[in-house]
C-alpha cells in the first residue's frame, strides 16, 4: 500500500522540491530522503519521464572544480501540474480523513 | 561493483544508442557517482543503490524506442519497439515470433490493398480523362459482340469444317438453338479456340502451343463504359476499405502493444520500488 502511494506522488514530491529551488540529482534524491525512503535507482528514469512530459527542464553550471553539474528546474506547464496534483493531494487527504473520523467517532461512541 | 564497471555495463548496454544520448545518460551517472563519493560514500555503495545497470539500460532502450516511433510510425520503428520490449524478457520469444508474423500479414494486406486501389484509380482515371479530353481512346468491345452476334445469326446456314494437306482444321460450329458457336482452328504448331456462350459475349479463350497454352474462360468482352465506371469504382472501394481496415487494425495493434509496454515498464517501476 505504501509503495503503491509513494509511486503515486513521487512525481508531486520532486515537483514541489523543485518548487522551491533549482536543484541537481543527488542534491533532490538527499532532499526527498530527509523525509520519505526513495530509491537513487528510480531518480534518472523519473527525471527523464519528467521532462519528457515538459514539466522540468534542465541547463548544466559549470563547476570550478571538475565537469559541469546538470540542474533541474520547472517549466511553466510543470508549476501548473505542480498546483494541480496539490489540489487533489489535498481534496483526497481531506476525503479520507473525514472517513477515519467517521469511523474512530463510532468507535468511541460503541465503547462508550 | 565500482563505478568504471557499472559505467562500463551500462556504456555496453546502450551501444545502439545514438551517441548524443548515450553520452547524456553517461554523464549523469557520472555526476551522480561524484556527489556520492564528494558526500563520503564508496563507489560499491552507490552502484548498489542506483541498481542494477543492464535492467536500467534495457528501461532507457524501450524508453528511446518507444519516442522514436511515436516521432516517426516507421515499420521499422515498430520492429524496434517490439524488439525493445522482447529484450527487457517481458514479452517471451514464443509470443513476439506470431506477433511478427501478424504484423508482416498485415504490411502484405496494406500493400495489396493499394494495389487495388491504385488499379481502381487508373481505370477511373482513364475513363474520366477520356471523357474530358478524348484520350486515351478506349477500345470498347462492342466490335468483337457485333462480328459474333452477325456470325451467330447469319451467313451460310450448318458448320463449316475445313481440312488443311498438313493435316490442318479449322471448325466453325454453330448451334442455333441456344446461341453458342465456336470457332476452332488446329495445325500441327498449335491451336486456337475461341468458344461464344449464350449471351452473345466472348465465353473462352484458348491458345496452345508446344510452349504452353494460355486459357481464359468466363470473359465477357462486353464491358461498355459503364462496365468499366462501376469496376473501376469498385476496386477503389475495396482498396479504400482494405486500406482502412488496415489502419485500424495497424492502429489497434499500436495501442495495445503501448498500453502492454507501459505496463511493463510500470512493473519494473514497481519492482524497483520495493527494492527500497
Amino acid at each position: 500500500m505504501k509503495t503503491q502511494l509513494k509511486k503515486g506522488t513521487l512525481d508531486m514530491c520532486v515537483l514541489a522540491a523543485l518548487a522551491a529551488g533549482d536543484s541537481y540529482a543527488y542534491e533532490l534524491v538527499s532532499i526527498l530522503s530527509r523525509s520519505m525512503e526513495v530509491s537513487e535507482g528510480t531518480m534518472y528514469p523519473l527525471m527523464r519521464r519528467l521532462q519528457a512530459e515538459a514539466w522540468v527542464s534542465t541547463y548544466l553550471v559549470e563547476s570550478a572544480s571538475g565537469p559541469s553539474r546538470k540542474y533541474y528546474t520547472l517549466t511553466a506547464e510543470g508549476r501548473r501540474q505542480l498546483s494541480l496534483m496539490q489540489q487533489e493531494w489535498q481534496e483526497f487527504v481531506g476525503d479520507v480523513n473525514s472517513v477515519l473520523q467517521l469511523a474512530a467517532g463510532r468507535a468511541t461512541g460503541e465503547t462508550a | 561493483m565500482n563505478q568504471q564497471e557499472f559505467i562500463r555495463q551500462l556504456q555496453d548496454a546502450l551501444a545502439r544508442l545514438p551517441q548524443q544520448e548515450r553520452q547524456e545518460i553517461i554523464a549523469d551517472y557520472q555526476e551522480y557517482f561524484r556527489d556520492g563519493l564528494a558526500a563520503g560514500r564508496t563507489e560499491a555503495d552507490i552502484a548498489a543503490g542506483l541498481g542494477d545497470p543492464q535492467q536500467l539500460a534495457r528501461e532507457l532502450m524501450a524508453r528511446h524506442h518507444i519516442a522514436r516511433w511515436e516521432d516517426r510510425k516507421t515499420l521499422g520503428n515498430l520492429f524496434a519497439v517490439v524488439g525493445a520490449i522482447a529484450g527487457m524478457g517481458l514479452l517471451n520469444f514464443l509470443l513476439a515470433v506470431p506477433f511478427l508474423f501478424y504484423l508482416w500479414m498485415l504490411t502484405m494486406a496494406a500493400l495489396a490493398s493499394t494495389g487495388i486501389l491504385i488499379g481502381g484509380l487508373v481505370l477511373f482515371g482513364t475513363l474520366a480523362c477520356n471523357e474530358l479530353f478524348g484520350w486515351p481512346a478506349i477500345h470498347e468491345s462492342r466490335d468483337v459482340r457485333a462480328i459474333w452476334s452477325d456470325f451467330a445469326q447469319g451467313g451460310p446456314a450448318g458448320n463449316i469444317h475445313i481440312r488443311g494437306r498438313n493435316g490442318e482444321t479449322v471448325d466453325v460450329v454453330r448451334e442455333a438453338s441456344s446461341g453458342r458457336a465456336s470457332i476452332h482452328i488446329q495445325s500441327s504448331d498449335g491451336t486456337v479456340s475461341l468458344e461464344r456462350n449464350a449471351s452473345e459475349a466472348l465465353g473462352r479463350l484458348q491458345i496452345k502451343d508446344e510452349t504452353g497454352q494460355v486459357d481464359i474462360g468466363g470473359l465477357d468482352w462486353g464491358l461498355s463504359r459503364h462496365g468499366m465506371l462501376l469496376t473501376g469504382l469498385l476496386l477503389m472501394a475495396l482498396g479504400a476499405g482494405g486500406l482502412f481496415l488496415c489502419y485500424l487494425l495497424a492502429r489497434w495493434t499500436w495501442r495495445g502493444l503501448l498500453a502492454y509496454g507501459r505496463y511493463q515498464l510500470g512493473l519494473l517501476d514497481k519492482a524497483r520500488g520495493r527494492d527500497v
